[in-house]
């Protein structure tokens, strides 16, 4: 009886301890999606999808003159209201979390209507401008006073309630946004595709289709096989020692030494390379033998076979490929941060700097403070979009298998 | 007829010979790399940067590494340490998940379970990083104010286990349902015709069966762990001297320490080419942990003999 | 092999436990890494300059935190803390400033020159003769005036810079005119700022409020701290302008290099919110970083 009971015990407490690990796994699931989202959702917006990441710059074309004038308040909740000039501002922080004024209301008619933009342009003086730097206004008797947004919203109202006029003042529009590195990703994946797949799948169809099986086509097999087990930030090391100097000379662009958009696409198509090469591979073992045989027959050569017959049924697993690689390059973070560098950028281009949304996130949660919320906001976007990735490879895989029963 | 036929001979020979160039470019890329890192990495022992040259001996066994003394030898222990403790805290939950997938758990559950598991398995690095410098890294940071322990703000050699025992679990739970799932059942047959329990055929027997397929996910698992970069930097402290084994203490790994200050380096420089000397230490040791962790799964797999 | 797995575990069982340490009231001493020029000022007006540079004489179990952001964060959360901050980012930090040889930090005491714990924001530039191209050079001249004229001191002071000679200074007005070619139109040229993180709020302020003013003028900002400023503003380095939150040292201030001061800031030593130290001396605080101090029961006095 004793070693019945005993044998219970032993057998209850680990079936326990297996259920409990288990769950682990589910537990730690639950608490970084439950984190992510939590923090994230407070900033996802379409907004944050379309705004730059910088803060423009902007300053008054000339002295605005307020002799005389006087305007409504709207009574704005929280806000300064400045009488004769027709705005309205409160103390808010910005998307990255520093406090600021911002300009809540502008009348219609208020005399703020035109700035200068950074590159010389005339722009009109917004809502939702950024003020964290200084004004000059002019009083009655022709002084000058300075007001400085260190000192609060109610100051600068009050200051400006006994001037006619401001002189100078250094607003900015907000930043914070992510459409920089939206685009950028776009880009990578656009760039990578483009050169990986063909490399990947023409290498596929020779390992497959035409080399011999000796010893020379296995020592390949496995160099490309070593490929998949290498750090990515090994492959980083390599993107700063190979390609930036390389895109730096066929560019003939000194700026890009810092690393580049297409310098960081290079390094990508190395790193899904073996992806590619697998997914078509085991997608061409997949096509019945008798489809290649009955071409040959019927008088096809090798490469009409290969290429009219092989490589369309192979469609669906080569998609498979392409969708992982996506999925990869979406993901990467250290390879990118050496090849294409960490500055996040708002004007995109191949030669240009910026960065992803992965090395986005990096590049928030570094610094003095790290910016939590905007980083859990992109981190939404690139687990549903990697999760969606993921599922589409699932399903397509499952079909394509089916294809051939 | 004879035209077309040398013609598509030609095609054929110029397919080939396409398909071959791009096997053998896909092949090299492997070379290319370690030959750019080695040649990179040896410069700053045979060259002199401003008069400064670093001597190999010292560069492996030291116990510093701030500028202009590069001093790399506690930061290979400190990595393995944090790897092996990685490990052990992975490898037991991620067995006993798969053995509850496989074996155990009814077929809805074991579903929800695997695809919970192959989610962990997509995220990328660098949100586990975030996830860990903002929820986890203060957790440790409570947890040791509690029991009267300082940490750095909570980066610390705990975190970083935590950080990376979540990130290999999800591979070493997958290889061991794979292994697990393939013992042959009549194994388990027979262990349940003599007379054992269910509990000990799954673990007397299908475990120790499936011993090989998940040693070769615990390599895996060890594999991701040594490479990986971003998530270890953001959690890790990036200690200047060592080595250290207080769990609470910030720590480095050779990942963490090519990643970081990247920005300052200029190319070319002593700050950057050392980078490569550190990422050629660390290919190295992947390399020999791989060897040895291989031939103890050979020894495992000895006193198995599938029928 | 279960018992080579156990004693494996037991191994490293006892590593973890042994390594653990903590005890209560024992100070505990956070400084920034040797390349900060928080952390040069800081010990040199406390009279440990061989500090400065090198970590041999810290006392046992310091922390270095990489930003000021860094060790504002550590002492938030450390009862038994004490490190040292700009002044400028001491608002709003949530900790305790303390005064200094009993003369409390504040704008005020760094210009009269009671407050001793005070330092200079400096700025380096590159040689004209190693900037490629002319528009370059008239940007960073350009740059350069405008943070001397009083719109740009007065956007340092709005950035917690302490600087004098406000009303004395020319409104930017009335110089920009020698500056023409610099603010004319055309493409967009990179100019790299960097140096020290104490500066960079201040830099960054100056650099978004010209770029308003000048069409050409793309400012880049790679603060990685005060080391780099003479680094990076040499021939081969990558930087126009470089920042330091230090005096420069003899190497960094020799014959051509071209250097100047754009404000004053204040080193205030900072300890948690919940520590009941108002005031410490210089010996103190030397006491405390060379471990000759190592209990809060001993400052208590």
């Amino acid at each position: 009886m004793n070693r019945v009971n005993k044998r219970k015990v032993i057998d209850t407490s680990l079936k326990v301890i297996t259920y409990i690990a288990s769950f682990i796994a589910v537990i730690i699931l639950g608490a970084i999606l439950f984190f992510v989202f939590s923090r994230g959702s407070k900033l996802l917006s379409f907004k944050i999808l379309v705004t730059d990441y910088h803060s423009k710059p902007y300053r008054l074309e000339t002295t605005v003159s307020a002799k005389g004038l006087s305007f409504e308040n709207p009574h704005i909740k929280d806000a300064y209201f400045s009488e004769n000039f027709g705005f309205a501002v409160k103390d808010d922080y910005t998307l990255e979390g520093i406090k600021t004024i911002r300009f809540v209301y502008i009348d219609d008619n208020s005399p703020l209507k035109t700035t200068i933009n950074e590159q010389g342009e005339k722009s009109p003086f917004k809502e939702g401008f950024i003020f964290d730097s200084t004004m000059r206004a002019v009083l009655e008797d022709e002084s000058t006073v300075t007001i400085f947004s260190r000192y609060g919203a109610e100051n600068l109202v009050n200051v400006l309630s006994d001037a006619v006029g401001i002189q100078t003042a250094n607003v900015k529009s907000e930043g914070g946004g992510i459409r920089g590195s939206i685009i950028t990703t776009l880009y990578l994946i656009f760039l990578t595709l483009i050169i990986g797949l063909p490399f990947g799948i023409l290498t596929a169809l020779y390992l497959h289709e035409i080399a011999p099986q000796n010893k020379v086509t296995n020592l390949l097999r496995s160099f490309i096989d070593m490929l998949t087990g290498v750090p990515s930030i090994i492959f980083g090391l390599m993107g700063a020692a190979v390609f930036i100097p390389l895109t730096s000379a066929l560019f003939s662009n000194p700026d890009m030494k810092r690393g580049s958009v297409i310098a960081g696409a290079l390094t990508l198509v190395v790193i899904i390379l073996p992806v590619v090469i697998k997914a078509t591979e085991s997608a061409l073992s997949v096509v019945p033998k008798s489809y290649k045989e009955g071409s040959l027959a019927l008088g096809a050569t090798k490469t009409q076979t290969i290429f009219k017959i092989m490589l369309p049924n192979a469609l669906p697993g080569i998609l498979s490929g392409a969708i992982l690689s996506v999925g990869r390059v979406i993901g990467e973070s250290a390879a990118l941060i050496f090849a294409m560098g960490t500055f996040i950028g708002d004007k995109i281009s191949i030669t240009g700097r910026s960065t992803s949304l992965a090395v986005h996130i990096w590049s928030v949660m570094g610094g003095e403070i790290p910016n939590v919320t905007l980083a859990s906001t992109i981190a939404i976007i690139i687990l549903i979009v990697v999760l969606a990735l993921n599922m589409s490879v699932k399903v397509i895989t499952n079909r394509f298998m089916n294809k051939y029963k | 007829m004879d035209k077309a036929k040398k013609r598509n001979r030609r095609i054929d020979k110029i397919a080939k010979n396409i398909l071959l160039f791009t096997a053998i470019l896909s092949a090299l890329f492997i070379v290319l790399i370690i030959v750019i890192v080695a040649l990179r990495g040896f410069r700053p022992f045979f060259l002199s940067y401003d008069g400064h040259k670093v001597s190999f001996f010292k560069f492996i066994t030291g116990t510093r590494y701030f500028a202009p003394e590069y001093r790399i030898g506690y930061i290979i222990i400190n990595t393995m340490y944090v790897v092996l403790l990685s490990v052990l805290v992975s490898a037991p939950i991620s067995v006993l998940t798969a053995l509850f997938v496989a074996k155990m758990a009814p077929k809805v559950l074991s579903n929800i379970l695997t695809t919970t598991i192959e989610v962990l398995a997509s995220i990328p690095s660098i949100i586990f990083g975030m996830f860990g410098k903002g929820y986890v890294v203060i957790l440790v940071r409570n947890f040791a104010d509690k029991i009267g322990i300082v940490t750095a703000g909570g980066q610390s050699t705990l975190a970083t286990v935590i950080v990376l025992s979540m990130m290999i679990m999800p591979t070493i739970t997958m290889l061991s349902i794979t292994a697990i799932k393939s013992v042959p059942e009549d194994m388990e047959h027979g262990s349940l015709a003599l007379g054992a329990s269910e509990t000990q055929t799954m673990f007397c027997i299908s475990l120790n069966a499936a011993k090989p397929g998940i040693f070769a996910g615990i390599i895996l698992g060890v594999g991701r762990a040594l490479g990986e970069a971003t998530a270890v930097t953001m959690v890790a402290g990036g200690r200047g001297s060592g080595p250290t084994f207080s769990l609470f203490s910030t720590t480095r790994t050779l990942t963490s320490t090519i990643l970081t200050g990247i920005h300052e380096a200029n190319f070319g420089s002593l700050e950057y080419d050392i980078r490569f000397s550190i990422g050629l230490v660390l290919i190295v040791v992947i390399l020999v942990v791989n060897i040895i962790l291989n031939a103890v799964k050979k020894r495992l797999g000895r006193y198995y003999e599938p029928s | 092999m279960r018992k080579f797995i156990l004693s494996i575990l037991v191994l490293v069982l006892g590593v973890v436990l042994v390594g653990c340490k903590g005890k209560e009231e024992t100070i505990k001493v956070y400084t920034r890494d040797t390349t900060s020029g928080t952390r040069g000022a800081f010990f040199e007006i406390i009279g440990l300059k061989a500090l400065a540079e090198s970590n041999d004489g810290l006392v046992d179990g310091y922390i270095e935190a990489s930003t000021n952001g860094d060790m504002m964060d550590s002492v938030k959360n450390d009862k038994n803390g004490i490190g040292y901050i700009s002044l400028s980012g001491l608002s709003g930090s949530g900790l305790k400033g303390l005064e200094f040889n009993g003369v409390a930090a504040t704008e005020a005491n760094v210009l009269n020159d009671t407050y001793e714990l005070k330092r200079p924001f400096m700025y380096i530039r590159k040689a004209d003769a190693d900037i490629g191209s002319e528009i370059e050079k008239q940007l960073v001249a350009a740059f350069l005036a405008f943070m001397d004229s009083k719109d740009g001191k007065e956007i340092i002071k709005n950035k917690d810079g302490i600087v004098g000679g406000i009303d004395t200074a020319p409104t930017w007005d009335s110089i920009k005119d020698q500056h023409a070619a610099a603010l004319a139109e055309g493409d967009q040229v990179e100019i790299h700022f960097g140096g020290s993180t104490s500066v960079e709020k201040i830099a960054r302020a100056l650099s978004s409020a010209f770029s308003a003013l000048a069409p050409r003028f793309k400012p880049m900002h790679n603060h990685t701290g005060s080391g780099a400023a003479y680094e990076g503003t040499r021939a081969d380095g990558n930087l126009h302008i470089g920042f330091a939150s230090r005096n420069l040292k003899d190497t960094e201030s020799g014959t051509g290099v071209i250097y100047g001061r754009l404000a004053w800031d204040a080193v205030v030593i900072v300890v948690n919110s919940e520590n009941e130290l108002n005031n410490i001396n210089t010996e103190q605080v030397k006491d405390v970083y060379t471990g000759e101090i190592k209990n809060w029961k001993d400052l208590r006095n």
